[in-house]
Formats: C-alpha cells, structure tokens, sequence
C-alpha cells in the first residue's frame, strides 16, 4: 500500500470523523430547541437563591411586580396590599378602599400592573381600578358573565378568562379599562377537546414584549399566544408528549355536577411570563432525566415565545420537604412563594441560547 | 527488514495497545455505570436528542476497535476506526468549548479529573499517534 492511499484513508477517516459530529450537533440543536421529543436540558446551577424572608403566613399570592417592587396579595386579608423590594425586605403594608361597598364580596383578589391595580372577584362579578400611588380603587363594571382570571395588559387592557353563560365553558375576553362599554371576545381561542371547562384550563398570563396575552393549558401541551385585539398569533407545544388532555368527565345525575372520576394528567402547574419568556413548573418527567430530583426540586421550563422555541430547565428546590406554591420572574430573579417563605434566587445567562 | 522496520512495527503496536487499553477503560467505565452515563449525554448540548443511541453505540464501539487492535489483521483497520473515534470525540470537546451554550460535566473515571481543554489536548496527541501509525504501520500483505 503506497503513502498515498494511507494519507487518503486517513484524511477520510479524520473527515468524516469531525463532519459526523458537527452533523449530529446540529440536528440534536434543531430537534431539541424545535421539535423535542420530550429531553430536558439543564444547565448547571441555573438558579441560585440569594434572598430568603420569612411571611409568616403562608396565605400569600404574587399580585404583580413593577419597577423595583414586589406585590403580594394576602387570601385572608384580601383588601391588603403587602410590597416587597428585590431583597424580600417588606416596603410597607397598604390598605386598599373602594368606592363601592354593596357587591357581593366574598374573596377579591389583586393584581398589580405598573402603577395601576386591580381587586376584583369574579363569580361576583365586579372589577375595581386604582393607582398604587394613593390605594383607592375605583368601581369599573359588574355587568357581564362570570369570570375565572383578568390578566392587565398596555394603556389599560385587560384580558379576562370568562365563564360563558349557560354553556360554562372557559371563553377568552378583553375590554381596555377606559372604555368598559365594548367587550371583545375570541370564541376560537381556547380549542375545546372535551368539554370546554376543564379540559381548557390553564393559566393566563401577558407577555410586555410581545404585546400579547398569553395561555397556557394545564392538561396539555399547548400555549396559545393573541395580541391585543384577541387576534390568534401562534400556538406554541410545550416539550411535553400531551397533545390532547387526558381528563375523565362524568356526570353526576343527583347533584346535577360534572367532574372528574379520575385524578386528571397534569402536563402544566404553575407558570410565569417575563418578557418573551415563558416559564413553566412542568408536573411530567422527560427522558433521560435524573429521577431524585423530582422528589427534591420542582422542575420550571424555559421557552422563548418569540421563536417557540424551549430554552433550558432549571431546579427551584423544595424548603423543608414543601414545592413552590407559585413564581413570577422579574429580569435575571425569580420569586417564589414556598411555605410561608418567600425566596428569591437568580438566573444565569446561559439559560439563554447565545445569539 | 532492518531495524527500521521494527521501529515502524513496534510505534504502531504500541500506538494499538495504547488505545485498546483507552478503549476498553473509557467503554468499560461507561458501562458499569450506564445508567448515569446515559442521563449525562441527554445532558451534553451536543447529542442530547440522540442521547439514547449514541449511548450504545459508542461503548460498543469501543470494545470493537479495542478488540481489532489486539489482533494483527484487524489492526490497520483498527487503526483507522480509532482514528476517527478520536477524531469523533475532539470535534465533540471543540464544539462544546466553542460553541455550547453551557459546558456540561461528564466523562468517567480518572478522565473526569481532566478539564475540558487538557481532554482535548489529550485527544489530539492521541489522534497524532494514530495517524503516524496508519502511515508507517509495515503490512504483510502488501509488503510481501
């Protein structure tokens, strides 16, 4: 064998050898960023907590977060709005008064969106506005169905998950809070499989940059994203397999009750939306995934709305024994309410594909 | 024949043994703990999708080329298997130094005491081992 078909032999070797690999690289990026057959990726030590305060009740909810503050709404205490800063250290504790007090109140709930805030029930139904300058909520409506979540857009809108009448299923609304006279709804947005209660819950939430609001179902892998005027934008998977929701409905005759006969399959807990991001505290494992630390941490997915694409995971580790209750993200922090906690960790860069 | 001859015979022989003793630690190392090995790679930015098969693959491999090194016949293509494995495994460490948005952890044994640029480094000189082998490697066949 001459000198020369060695060196061919060997530069094919080294060829195909590199090629294979940058090959692979490649399709492994495209299949896991784009079509995931449900692999987790988790980068070391993503989130690293750096604040921890103790609430001393555990009947805490985010109501929002703006400039450098925190807001906490409190389930017994529900006119009390409790601020954080970035620290954990509590700004101050502010009684909210309305301007309207014969409705129906039994547990309003807030929310907090830049310097304006919101109490409103809606099996009531009523909605409040106000600003977080002076606490004083002002009577908007009562008119209209039932709803189950309001999610504070731009300029004043508001996105709410209302019940629709008689059939009870979960229907997509909006009205901007300077003019309540005209709702709008999008019947088409929530895509029924079951019955259109249970099978479209979810979680909904508004994306800053992308102008949009934001939904996330529960019980299937599937996040359906429409800008202000309710218009379909895209619907985006999650990494996991769901596609349809996997609920057993029956229907209870004497009591004139559907629900579940079984435990439903959630794909979805908790969720948070940041920016272009969405992320999830996913409730299935994937493949290839360490089995422990499911029973040590909860598991929040990364994915970027703008090009639906799943970014990383990352591990919020449970506080003596107990899961995190429910997270917002703010920037590089995340906040998450554990116990009667509150804690505060930060994310690193490399959750983010570098671009 | 002179002494050259068994200069050229015994680098590749050695060079052989070399990495059947690499081949068979690294495959051997990967197996015993498979389990481990298998969520690391789902775990690596490169291959996670493939991670399942590659993770066969790559010991069975391994033991292939370890054994066909052993022998005189299978040596030469052994050579060039390991060659490219090597190869393999170089683009592999360049492109998650380069290119990866996160540089995980995960090689066995006394090859997890290394970092990633000493891992590469160590590649290569193995990678140029092999390939002087291949030029100068004296075949029967041929020869005769």
């Amino acid at each position: 064998m001459t000198i020369k078909i060695r060196i061919i032999i060997l530069s094919c070797a080294l060829f195909l050898g590199v090629i294979t690999v940058i090959v692979l690289f490649q399709v492994s990026e495209n299949i896991i960023h784009h079509s995931n057959t449900f692999i987790r990726r988790f980068p070391n030590h993503a989130a690293q907590e750096i604040h921890q305060a103790d609430l001393t009740f555990n009947s805490y909810y985010f109501a929002g977060a703006a400039g450098d503050n925190i807001y906490l709404g409190n389930l017994t205490a529900p006119l009390t709005m409790t601020v954080l800063d970035t620290t954990l250290v509590i700004k101050g504790k502010y009684k909210i008064t309305l301007n309207k007090t014969d409705l129906p109140f039994k547990r309003p709930q807030l929310k907090v969106k830049g310097n304006e805030f919101y109490v409103y029930e809606g099996t009531a139904p009523y909605i409040f506005k106000g600003s977080t300058k002076d606490w004083k909520g002002h009577f908007l409506m009562n008119s209209g169905s039932y709803f189950s979540q309001v999610q504070p857009g731009q300029e004043g809108d508001l996105f709410i998950r209302y019940i629709a009448p008689v059939s009870g299923e979960n229907t997509i609304g909006m009205f901007n809070t300077n003019d309540t006279s005209t709702v709008k709804y999008n019947k088409k947005l929530l895509q029924k499989q079951i019955d259109g209660i249970f099978d479209t819950d979810g979680q909904l939430h508004f994306s800053d940059s992308l102008n949009s609001m934001v939904y996330l179902y529960r019980y299937r892998n599937q996040y359906t994203v429409a800008d202000k005027n309710l218009k379909l934008q895209f619907r985006g998977n999650t990494i996991d397999t769901t596609t349809k929701a996997q609920l057993a409905i029956t229907r209870v005759e004497s009591h004139k009750i559907n629900t579940l006969e079984k435990p439903p399959l959630v794909v979805n807990r908790q969720s948070a939306v940041d920016g272009k991001l969405l992320y999830v505290n996913a409730a299935l494992m994937g493949r290839l995934e360490p089995e422990e630390m499911w029973e040590v941490a909860s598991i929040i997915d990364v994915y970027d709305l703008s090009n639906q694409s799943y970014q990383a995971s990352f591990y919020l580790y449970h506080i003596d024994g107990k899961k995190i209750r429910s997270f917002i993200v703010r920037g590089n922090k995340v906040y998450a309410l554990i116990k009667n906690k509150i804690v505060a960790y930060k994310l690193l860069e490399h959750l983010i594909d570098k671009k | 024949m002179g002494s050259f001859y068994k200069v050229q015979s015994g680098f590749a022989i050695t060079t052989s043994y070399l990495y059947t003793l690499l081949f068979l630690y690294a495959a051997v190392s990967k197996l015993l703990d498979f389990e481990n090995f298998r969520v690391q790679l789902g775990q690596s930015p490169l291959l996670s999708a493939f991670a399942s098969t590659v993770a066969v693959l790559v010991p069975a491999i391994e033991i292939i080329i370890a054994l066909l090194l052993l022998t005189n016949k299978g040596r030469f293509i052994g050579l060039i298997g390991g060659t490219a494995l090597m190869a393999m495994f170089s683009a592999y460490i360049y492109i998650i130094l380069h290119y990866s948005a996160f540089v995980p952890c995960s090689c066995g044994g006394v090859l997890e005491k290394m970092d990633w640029n000493q891992h590469l480094i160590f590649n290569i000189a193995f990678v140029v081992m092999s390939a002087i082998a291949i030029l100068i490697i004296p075949l029967n066949n041929t020869n005769n």
